[in-house]
């Protein structure tokens, strides 16, 4: 568990440009087998040509252009979490998986089940509780111990 | 031997070129363990400050409580903490443990992008919770891929005897990279050494595999699949020569066979005939092709008889039928058999002596076998080399002879009898018979009589008592070098000159008695006497008396020899000698007296003096001068 958290840790960056792109692939291979069990293919809506880039690597993904297609929304600036605030405002029944790549991000969007971000030039990782349980999403044992109830 | 001693030296120098390498990483990696020590050393220092700084800016006994109260309070700590940001420490924050056990951000020096108050902060090491619990500060280093971090100092801030806060103090990585540019020359004067010592490693390697490769070649002959004589030096530099047996065989007449039939035909009956010999050959011995025709067989003592063995091999190879373009052909093969005496350490000498053997095979028709004796070993002849290694080498002993005073039967004076030394065999003193025909009439003849002359005025020196005779041969003295020598030597020591007589032996007619004569007077300038050795034998005979100033006459041992068979015809020529003698006032001494019969006839003719095995054989002067007392 130490291992892949160090692991985890290790490849995985919010700007990325530190990052090696074949361990933040095979972390977000795992978060989205994690979040998303049992789905043939893993709908994403990411607009990060960064990610983008990494993420299609990745046999199941299919990225899609739009929120109501889409399974996992990657947050990766504010804009997006704007684009997504109305368009929840207008859908209000919409329900989605949002991740967020910043620790702000997180916190402003009260519907992100967890975040992989940097503090203090350490990656850091972690999962709200009552958000997952909210999707029906049971993490795996590994990612248990980056559950918390509140930020 | 040479190989191994080669590889063991190569392993030897590889081995320390490693050490070398391992040193010098260490000492690299303990001058920037020093670096980071002593930046350690400072961070803690810093972080002592704060905590002062810290305790005197918080009241109560709960710094987070006071924290959580006073806003205003944590904003001027942050700034004050943001002082503390160098180019050395590139994050300074506190954090606390909430009660769920997370870990929550208090104070941030980092004012450009502050933390939220109480932020979550998973830290990536177990060590946070090893310093919280034990309230003992540690180091971190940081695992690859964080940012911009080198080392972690995590220091506790206790209050009430309870760890409240844990301060990160984050030592920058660029920093340490500005540190170890410092070292950096170092460190690259060290990789390139440990490169060139790597690549030093490489090539010992591939010189040692070829060397090893090409070795193994030459330990075989390629055409006969026999040992070669690279093998057989090398074999013998491990194995002592006297533990084994050896077999010198040719091939009688093998260039008919390559005329006749070809050298491809030559070449098979060649590989034929190695196979039939190595075939027969029991358990641990070899067969070497020493080259053409010429093969040697190497046989460990104790296995076989070597006389049958031979014996049935040189049968087994004159019977044996080679097949030649359908024609049956029949070789035959000359022999010299060795039995190795103990003590032959020489593989040379001993091929040579084989060899000597082998040509007396030839000589005597081919076709044949030879055994070589314990004598052929070790009672050859030595070459002028030889003696002039051994003679600078000053191993030369001189042996001592009594010669007996026939009436009182006291030993009177002793002859000195030189011998060589030859290491390989020093148990056997080497004989003027086997080193002195070399040797006359060069300057080593002149440097063994020096020593000689040397060692008898020594021992005449050493014991008063006793008078000394040595040998000269005539011809010698007519060199002058040799006489001024001898000249020399005397009137160095003209005190005990009297005491010391000089046996001449002539093989010569001489036909210039008054230059003889000139020489037995400058002898005897100083009082010393002459004696004609082996009188009775070859040209030693009654001229002498008559023209040269004699003292003692040494009857030839033949002579004597013959009074044990022929006693009336011997007591006649020796009664005719000793009227001789007495007319010119000469004594006599009877040599090679090895019995007591002889003795008591030679006793009773008269004559002065006896010497022989009867009364002592050559001994260190040590020996006689022990018995004597």
């Amino acid at each position: 568990m130490r291992t892949l958290f160090t692991f985890i840790l290790l490849v995985t960056s919010v700007t990325l440009h530190a990052v090696d792109e074949k361990s933040t692939f095979e972390l977000y291979d795992k978060l989205l087998s994690a979040l998303m069990p049992n789905k043939p293919a893993y709908r994403l809506y990411v607009d990060d040509p960064v990610y983008k880039n990494i993420l299609k690597k990745e046999e199941k993904v299919v990225f899609v252009d739009r929120f109501e297609n889409a399974d996992f929304i990657l947050f990766t600036d504010e804009s997006l979490l704007e684009r997504y605030r109305e368009y929840k405002q207008a859908h209000p029944e919409y329900s989605t998986i949002l991740f967020a790549t910043r620790y702000r991000l997180l916190k402003n969007c009260k519907d992100a089940v967890g975040a992989l971000y940097w503090r203090k030039g350490r990656p850091q990782l972690l999962f709200l509780k009552p958000r997952l349980k909210h999707h029906n999403i049971v993490l795996p044992t590994m990612f248990k111990k980056f559950e918390i109830e509140t930020l | 031997m040479q190989r191994n001693r080669l590889s063991r030296v190569i392993f030897i120098i590889i081995g320390a070129m490693l050490l070398f390498m391992s040193y010098l990483q260490y000492a690299i990696s303990q001058t920037t363990e020093s670096i980071k020590t002593l930046e350690v050393t400072k961070a803690q220092e810093f972080a002592g400050k704060i905590e002062r700084y810290l305790k005197t800016e918080i009241k109560g006994d709960s710094l987070v409580a006071y924290l959580d109260a006073h806003p205003e309070k944590r904003h001027e700590i942050d700034k004050m903490l943001h002082a503390f940001l160098t180019k050395e420490f590139r994050y300074i924050f506190l954090l606390t443990k909430d009660k769920e056990g997370y870990y929550r951000f208090l104070l941030d020096a980092s004012i450009d992008e502050p933390v939220p108050y109480r932020s979550i902060f998973f830290p990536n090491s177990d060590v946070y919770d090893q310093v919280y619990r034990s309230g003992i500060a540690k180091v971190t280093k940081q695992k690859e891929h964080t940012e911009g971090i080198w080392l972690s100092l995590l220091y506790p801030i206790k209050k009430a005897n309870k760890t409240q806060m844990l301060m990160v103090v984050d030592l920058s990585e660029a920093y340490s990279e500005n540190l170890n540019r410092l070292n950096d020359p170092l460190i690259r004067i060290v990789k390139y050494m440990q490169f060139f010592l790597l690549l030093s490693i490489l090539l010992l390697i591939y010189l040692m595999y070829n060397y090893t490769r090409m070795q193994k070649a030459l330990m075989t002959d390629r055409l006969t699949a026999a040992k070669s004589k690279y093998f057989l030096n090398d074999f013998f530099g491990k194995h002592t020569l006297d533990a084994y047996n050896m077999i010198m065989i040719d091939i009688d007449e093998f260039k008919s066979i390559n005329a006749r039939f070809g050298y491809e035909e030559g070449d098979r009956v060649l590989r034929e005939f190695s196979k039939t010999v190595q075939e027969h050959l029991p358990n641990n011995a070899f067969l070497v092709r020493n080259g053409g025709t010429e093969f040697l067989v190497v046989i460990p003592k104790n296995t076989v008889q070597i006389v049958s063995f031979s014996q049935n091999l040189f049968k087994l190879l004159k019977e044996k039928v080679y097949v030649v373009e359908n024609e049956p052909l029949h070789i035959t093969v000359s022999m010299s058999v060795m039995d190795v005496p103990e003590g032959t350490s020489s593989l040379q000498k001993a091929e040579r002596v084989l060899d000597a053997r082998m040509l007396e095979v030839k000589n005597l028709g081919k076709n044949s076998i030879l055994f070589v004796g314990k004598h052929d070993v070790l009672n050859r002849t030595y070459s002028l080399e030889q003696v002039r290694y051994m003679l600078d080498a000053e191993q030369l002993i001189c042996l001592y002879q009594p010669i007996i005073d026939n009436q009182t039967e006291k030993a009177v004076r002793f002859e000195v009898l030189a011998r060589l030394i030859d290491k390989e065999y020093p148990d056997k003193y080497v004989t003027p018979d086997q080193f002195m025909d070399v040797i006359k009439g060069t300057s080593q003849y002149l440097k063994m009589s020096k020593l000689v002359l040397r060692e008898a005025f020594g021992t005449l020196q050493k014991y008063p008592d006793i008078y000394l005779s040595v040998n000269l041969d005539l011809n010698d003295l007519y060199n002058t070098e040799v006489m001024s020598m001898i000249m020399e030597e005397l009137k160095a020591n003209r005190l005990m000159a009297d005491r010391l007589s000089f046996e001449i032996l002539e093989e010569h007619e001489i036909k210039d008695y008054d230059r003889v004569v000139t020489i037995f007077k400058q002898l005897k300038m100083y009082g010393s006497k002459i004696a004609i050795d082996d009188f009775g034998s070859g040209y030693a005979n009654y001229s002498h008396v008559l023209h040269l100033d004699i003292d003692t006459l040494k009857v030839d041992g033949s002579l004597i020899r013959e009074l044990s068979a022929m006693p009336e015809r011997t007591e006649i020529l020796l009664r005719s000698i000793q009227t001789l003698a007495r007319g010119f006032g000469c004594e006599i001494v009877a040599e090679f007296v090895s019995e007591q019969t002889i003795y008591e006839r030679v006793k009773a003719l008269g004559l002065d003096y006896s010497q022989g095995y009867y009364f002592g054989k050559p001994q260190p002067i040590e020996a006689y001068m022990a018995s004597l007392k």
